[in-house]
């Protein structure tokens, strides 16, 4: 133990100790004082600050990516139900414009349709006598049965599938359609899981819908027809084309109870191609 | 080519789900490997043509989704199958075990189809893992292939269009 004999021993050596310490703590703080200078120098140089943090902005970046669904769409679903509920006037002024032009296309389409086959019944000049004359008794006007006639659903193909298999028997179409044999086995594996999933055995699918187009299906014994059309179908379209199918069946075998070959397929095939060919075309 | 020696044939892919049904059809028809797994959900269509000799068969292949019980695969899937695939995959017992009550109820249900059984994923395991799977199921399979590696697809789809074609002549 240090032993202090005077009061001038004790203030040397507590200003020895002053002095000591003064020494130590203008080393550190001048420590100190450079490690701020130097973490300054690098937040000012951006490049070099850029390069610090650059890793952990990518790393989270990339984690927010990955994991943007699960943590914000609970947030955005609720942004955006308020911002539909509180803007609704702005947001229909922004859809407007697009919607418009979608449904335009659309009717253009349907009117184009429309008055080609007006065109067809003009240039045909005893259909269109008939047509005055059903006008003038039916009180119908001449321009309106014109329209009526003109939106008429358009036959675009016929399939025959074997209902065991789902096998492509016969095909004809108005449009190139590639692979009818795999829309046969899909079609006859979606009518037979929806008449299953009801347990209706004795009864069996009959229409299938699409957009603008509808798949009607004449059930037979051992096949059926599913034929593909465009437009709003009417009681008299689906029934001249039962007609049209059972007149088919009368005049043409359609056995079921064979080997699926290329030969038989394309002569069943051009069959059908000759007997609905003019299916489209207005009735005389 | 004769166009009567040009027949079509409705097949079907069975087997438990995951096992690589899909994927296996992917690789015959398209040559391509689906690298993520999306479960069949029903049924799938799929067309390919197979040449043997002076034949052509258009096999019509339906992707029947997964099932763990045989008994639960719709039977109107299953109608006017001439052939079916059962594949299994070698890196899950779970998909071999119990083979051959499996494969017997199947074939209750389209009496007279001919069979192929395959052994997929053999690129998960060695040439002696896969024998020692090979050699542990009831009913030892007839090829063992890789839908990912594309080993061995193109013999399977042949050989069952083969079994189909002879059944057809007989």
């Amino acid at each position: 133990m240090l032993q202090v004999q005077s009061k001038k021993e004790a203030e040397g050596l507590l200003n020895e100790l002053r002095s000591l310490l003064r020494f130590d703590n203008s080393e550190e703080k001048s420590e100190f004082i450079a490690r701020i200078d130097s973490l300054q120098e690098e937040i000012r140089d951006e490049e070099l600050f850029e390069e610090k943090i650059k890793p952990h902005f990518e790393k989270n970046i990339a984690y927010l990516q990955e994991n943007f669904p699960d943590l914000f769409s609970k947030y955005l679903a609720t942004a955006i139900k308020a911002q539909i509920r509180d803007s609704q006037d702005e947001i229909i002024d922004a859809l407007y414009p697009i919607i418009g032009k979608l449904i335009a296309k659309y009717i253009r389409a349907e009117i184009d349709r429309i008055s080609q086959r007006v065109d067809d019944r003009l240039e045909d000049p005893f259909a269109n006598f008939r047509l005055r004359v059903k006008a003038f008794f039916s009180g119908v006007s001449y321009q309106e049965m014109l329209m009526r006639e003109g939106a008429l659903a358009i036959l675009e193909e016929i399939f025959v599938i074997r209902k065991e298999d789902g096998l492509l028997m016969g095909h004809f179409s108005l449009n190139d359609v590639s692979h009818p044999d795999m829309i046969a086995g899909m079609l006859t594996g979606i009518k037979s899981f929806i008449e299953h999933a009801f347990e209706k055995t004795s009864q069996e699918l009959e229409t299938l819908e699409y957009e603008s187009y509808t798949i009607l299906i004449f059930n037979f014994k051992t096949f059926y027809f599913a034929a593909v059309e465009k437009g709003p179908i009417k009681s008299e379209f689906k029934e001249k084309l039962q007609n049209s199918i059972f007149a088919f069946c009368e005049k043409n075998d359609v056995i079921t109870d064979q080997s699926l070959n290329k030969a038989v397929i394309d002569s069943l095939s051009l069959e059908l191609k000759e007997h609905f060919y003019g299916f489209n075309q207005l009735d005389k | 080519m004769d166009s009567t020696n040009w027949i079509s044939k409705k097949i079907a892919l069975l087997g438990y789900h995951a096992v690589g049904k899909t994927s296996l059809i992917s690789q015959f028809v398209e040559q391509k490997f689906p690298e993520s797994y999306l479960s069949t959900i029903g049924l799938k269509v799929d067309k390919k043509t197979v040449e043997l000799g002076d034949h052509r068969l258009e096999l019509i292949i339906w992707d029947i989704a997964g099932q763990e019980n045989m008994a639960h695969i719709p039977q109107y899937y299953l109608n006017g199958c001439g052939g079916f695939i059962y594949v299994i995959d070698v890196s899950r017992p779970s998909t071999y075990e119990d083979l051959k009550t499996k494969l017997h109820m199947i074939q209750s249900m389209v009496p007279g189809a001919e069979m192929v059984i395959a052994a997929n994923k053999k690129d998960l395991l060695s040439e002696s893992e896969l024998e020692e799977v090979l050699s542990s199921c009831e009913i030892r399979p007839d090829i063992s292939t890789s839908a990912k590696e594309n080993d061995n697809v193109e013999d399977l789809f042949h050989m069952l269009a083969s079994k189909l074609l002879a059944a057809h002549e007989s």
